[in-house]
């Protein structure tokens, strides 16, 4: 089963968990991905709040794209994917992935290279929020 | 044709999306230099953006036909 979804609203890893678990699974791999207080592009600077966007229904195809590979090649059977846009407080979960696989390589392999494509090729923004104005991140050559 | 904004592109064009009219196809080329004549500052955008037409990323070359979807996607953040 492969699920990709952009949501508005908080992440639910432990649903996810208990979506993907499976009784032909020995093994689970989560990532989560979570706002983060400190900014590359402001090194020093405390970030207030995370705005994330996405282009949502390419995001959603691309996300698809990149999990129905990943399955394929590494022999996966459960691959979920929760992304959140909007706005989140430091702490909260941006992203969870969570891979459920009969063995543990192909499940932590899986779950790395999700996330690793994901950054590269699908259309999410991420603006850091600090007291005295905003930045785009990864947005300046 | 629709095109939409985003991230640093948006803040760049000043709007999140517009309607463009075209009878035949264009190349990207031709699509960069009148959405620059509108919104001078997407000339900043243009170095560091990708391009996608209905959904799929296209590359230098591409004929873009006159009612698609185009999306200026500047350097992606996710996760």
């Amino acid at each position: 089963m492969i699920e990709c979804r952009i949501l508005a609203t908080p992440l639910d890893a432990t649903a996810l968990i208990a979506a993907a678990s499976d009784p032909a699974c020995g093994a689970v791999a989560v990532f989560i991905g979570a706002a983060r207080e400190s900014s590359s592009a402001r090194p020093g600077d405390e970030v207030a709040t995370l705005e994330y966007e996405a282009y949502v229904p390419m995001a959603e195809r691309e996300m698809m794209a990149i999990a129905e590979e990943l399955t394929a090649e590494h022999g996966i059977r459960n691959l979920l994917v929760h992304h959140r846009v909007g706005k989140l407080a430091i702490g909260e979960a941006a992203v969870v992935v969570v891979v459920a696989s009969p063995h543990r390589a192909a499940a932590f392999d899986a779950c790395r290279l999700m996330i690793e494509e994901l950054k590269k090729r699908v259309p999410i923004w991420k603006k850091e929020v600090f007291d005295d104005g905003s930045e785009w991140v990864n947005a300046r050559p | 044709m629709t095109i939409l904004y985003f991230g640093l592109a948006r803040d760049h064009a000043g709007i999140s999306s517009e309607e463009i009219s075209a009878r035949e196809s264009i190349t990207l080329e031709m699509l960069w230099t009148m959405l620059i004549d509108q919104h001078p500052s997407l000339e900043l955008s243009r170095r560091v953006s990708r391009v996608a037409v209905d959904m799929e990323y296209v590359n230098d070359g591409a004929m873009i036909p006159p009612n698609a979807e185009i999306a200026i996607i500047p350097p992606v953040a996710g996760g």
